[in-house]
Parts: structure tokens; C-alpha cells; sequence
């Protein structure tokens, strides 16, 4: 369960989130949609510890989160697999799960490949296989499919819907479908600043 | 007409040829060899300083001096660089140092150096001197450029200081690092042979310049320049190489870690 209570957050002398209060459960999938900058991947970025609210509290039951970006952030100095283990390497199956997450997002002819010799889709799908090859029980999506044709974000889907369906799922998109396709609840941001989810 | 493409690999090569060409028709032009000796002329001398002991001594000694300089220049830069991202205060505190060591010619530190040290540490204190400000603004300017989002990455997947270090920091930095010592070594081996120039420490390639020059044997002094082209370039090449291959065996090392943890 993760419980935000009275979260506000500003950059720049600019409200993005304010007083917001929500209750996510244990496990389920939620979809926050709304406009451009309504602070979305604020509220994310909150949830996944890598900022702090300037006021109110976020109380958290869950213990190892894992997140794809907007952007890809994958290690271009270092081939597909190993931008995978590298996640993994507290792990004594690495290389086997690597390998399995590799063939499940169809990346195994590019495991060898630098990102940078990936196309956008390719990459985002490394992106999403690192973040399930990490596991846990939050899972953070910004945008997982932005950059998918609709035939391959099917089949993602099922592998994502597959791999957390005991965990918490909150994604960011501005595609209803996308919420359709992960059986998502949609959460409606109400704006900017953002001080209600709907 | 057909145009006749030369592979790449010979355009350094043949320029080299081309320069050194030069500067033969040149010399035959004057036929002074006391200005302007000619490239066998040059050579010669080179082969008939080879053949004494104290032509490798000296170089032996120079490049002992020299490089103790550079390598310490890149611990201290390196280890200043850290300091100075990581503390606003130290930053400014070493900034002025930073500004004196860059704009302070060469020629003033050569003879302050060579009263507070004595000559045989000159061109070691001199090389230091020379790198630090290069090495420490350009392994700073690494540091200050590493890709923020990829340690949000490394910090959202608990990534140890070890990984972040081997796999974030030392990658974003190595084409600064590489940079810095490019051009340090260059400038630090010219500022080193100058100091010994001035200085003239026992067993030192600046002593056999100062020689050539004193007794007006240009062919020598132009052997002794061309021995520490020569040398430069090789000393940057094999330390280029190096960091190269350690940045290979780095990877290695963090795959073979992974497997072992």
C-alpha cells in the first residue's frame, strides 16, 4: 500500500502537486492519464524515492521497486545483456534470467547490440525488460509503450500483466488503450497542480 | 580523368614524407648546415649519439623526471577534481589556483622552481605544474557531465557504489580523462625539456640541447628535438593505449563480478 498524504511538490518556484491525497492498495494496475505537465512523472518520480515532497508524507508498505523511465536510461557503453545483469547482479541466476527476459521482450539477436545500434522500440523494450527481470512488488511505467507498434504492444503487455500481477502496477500515459490493454484502472489528473486523482 | 583515391592509412605517413621533404630542399637550398642541417644529416648524428651509454641515460632520466611529473598531475587532478564537485567551498577556494597555475609563464615558475627545489627537480615540478590544470578542469568537467538520469537509473535499481563507479561515473569520464591526458603529456614533456633546458640537470635530454646549442652543433641540437618528438608521441601513444585496454579489462572485470556475486 502506498499512502500519500497532503503531497505537494514544486520545482522552480513552480506547484506541480499540491496537498494530494491517495490511497493506492497492495496489488492492482492504475493508469494516471491526463494532460502534458500535469505532473504525472512528478508523481511517480515521488513514488519511487528519487525526489521528496516539499510538504506532506508518503508512506510506503512496498519493499523493491522497479521502473522504466520516459526515456530509456540504458547504459550505452554497455550491450543489451549486460545493461540487464547489471540489475541483476546480486542474483546467483543472472545470466539465465537475463537470457529469459531477453527471448520474452524478443531482444535474444540483440543481446550483443550497443543501445545505440537499437531502434526506439527496441530500446524501450530493454527498458521494460530490465525493469521485470529486477522484479518487485511496485512496479513504476512512464510511457512503456510510446514507442511500440500496436501488434508488439499487445503481446508486451501480456508479458508485464503476466510478470506483476501480485505486485502494485502505476503507470503514466496518455493513451487509453494502453490502460485497456494492462486492465488498468484510470486515474484522471485533475489538472495542474495536480491535488487530486479521480 | 581518372582520379587515383590513396587509402587513408597512407595520408600520415606521406605527409610526414612530404614535410620531411621540405625541409631537405630546404637545407640544399641554404647549404648552411650550421642553420639548417639535412634530415640524414640529423639522422646520423641521432645513430652516433645511440651508440654511447649516456645518450639512453639521459633520455632514461628525463623520462623518469617528466613522467613522475604527468603521473602525479593525474592523481592530484583527478583526486582535486572530486574534491572540487563535491565541495562548492573547496571549488572556490581552489579556483584561484587553478587561474594561477594557467596564466603564470612557464619561464618565471622554471627559475622560482629551481631556487626552491634545486635543478635536478625542476622538470618534475614543472610537468606537475603543466598537467594539473589541464587534468583537474577537464576530469572535472566529466564529473559535472555525468548523466543525472542515468544515476536516478542506478539509484531506483540499488545499484552499489562499486557498480555506479565502474558502470555510470568512470565510462562518462574516460573521454575526458583521455582528453586531459592527451594534452597534458604533450604540454608537460615540452614545459619539462624546457626547464631542463634552463636548468640543466645532470643526465638530461636538455642538457645535450643546451650543448648543441652552446657549441653550435645544430645537427645535434636537431638530433636531440627530434628525440623528443619521438618520444612524446610515444609516450601518448602507449599511455593512450593503455587506458584504452584497462577500460576494456574494466568490463571484464564487472561481467566476472556479476557471475562471482
Amino acid at each position: 500500500m502506498i499512502k500519500l498524504t497532503d503531497v505537494t511538490r514544486s520545482y522552480d518556484e513552480k506547484t506541480v502537486i499540491s496537498n494530494l491525497s491517495f490511497t493506492f492498495p497492495d496489488k492492482g494496475c492504475f493508469a494516471l492519464m491526463g494532460p502534458s505537465g500535469c505532473g504525472k512523472t512528478t508523481l511517480l518520480h515521488l513514488l519511487s524515492g528519487l525526489s521528496k515532497p516539499d510538504s506532506g508524507a508518503i508512506t510506503s508498505t512496498h519493499g523493491q521497486i522497479a521502473m522504466s523511465f520516459q526515456e530509456p536510461r540504458l547504459l550505452p557503453w554497455l550491450n543489451c545483456e549486460d545493461n540487464i545483469k547489471l540489475v541483476l547482479s546480486k542474483r546467483q541466476d543472472a545470466a539465465e534470467m537475463t537470457a529469459k527476459w531477453l527471448a520474452a521482450f524478443e531482444l535474444s539477436d540483440a543481446a550483443r547490440q550497443l543501445p545505440g545500434e537499437l531502434s526506439g522500440g527496441m530500446k524501450q523494450r530493454l527498458s521494460l525488460a530490465r525493469a521485470l527481470a529486477y522484479g518487485g512488488d511496485l512496479f513504476l511505467f512512464d510511457e512503456p509503450f510510446s514507442a511500440l507498434d500496436p501488434e508488439l504492444k499487445s503481446r508486451i503487455a501480456s508479458i508485464i500483466k503476466e510478470a506483476t500481477k501480485h505486485a502494485l502496477v502505476i503507470l503514466v500515459t496518455h493513451d487509453p488503450e494502453d490502460a485497456e490493454l494492462l486492465d488498468a484502472t484510470i486515474l484522471e489528473c485533475n489538472g495542474s497542480p495536480l491535488s487530486m486523482l479521480k | 580523368m581518372k582520379v587515383i583515391r590513396l587509402p587513408r592509412r597512407l595520408y600520415l605517413p606521406l605527409s610526414i614524407l612530404f614535410w620531411i621533404g621540405v625541409w631537405w630542399l630546404l637545407a640544399a637550398l641554404l647549404n648552411k648546415p650550421l642553420l639548417l642541417p639535412t634530415p640524414i644529416a640529423v639522422v646520423q648524428t641521432v645513430g652516433h649519439l645511440a651508440l654511447t651509454g649516456d645518450f639512453w641515460l639521459a633520455i632514461l632520466m628525463s623520462l623518469v623526471r617528466i613522467l613522475l611529473g604527468i603521473a602525479l598531475a593525474l592523481l592530484f587532478g583527478v583526486l582535486l577534481a572530486m574534491l572540487t564537485v563535491k565541495s562548492p567551498f573547496c571549488h572556490h577556494l581552489f579556483s584561484p589556483l587553478l587561474t594561477l597555475c594557467k596564466a603564470t609563464p612557464v619561464a618565471s615558475v622554471i627559475f622560482l622552481v629551481l631556487l626552491w627545489v634545486g635543478r635536478d627537480r625542476v622538470p618534475l615540478f614543472i610537468a606537475f605544474i603543466m598537467a594539473l590544470p589541464i587534468v583537474w578542469s577537464n576530469v572535472r568537467e566529466g564529473l559535472l557531465q555525468t548523466d543525472r538520469k542515468l544515476l536516478e537509473m542506478a539509484k531506483v535499481f540499488n545499484l552499489s557504489g562499486r557498480q555506479q563507479l565502474i558502470s555510470i561515473r568512470i565510462p562518462s569520464l574516460f573521454p575526458y580523462f583521455l582528453a586531459a591526458c592527451r594534452s597534458a603529456i604533450a604540454l608537460a614533456w615540452k614545459a619539462g625539456i624546457a626547464a631542463e633546458v634552463l636548468c640543466l640537470p645532470k643526465r638530461s635530454i636538455g642538457l645535450g640541447i643546451y650543448d648543441g646549442k652552446m657549441y653550435l652543433e645544430t645537427d645535434a641540437l636537431f638530433a636531440w628535438t627530434l628525440i623528443v618528438i619521438l618520444i612524446s608521441a610515444l609516450v601518448e601513444w602507449g599511455t593512450l593505449a593503455l587506458l584504452k585496454k584497462a577500460q576494456k579489462h574494466t568490463y571484464r572485470e564487472e561481467e566476472t563480478y556479476d557471475q562471482a556475486h
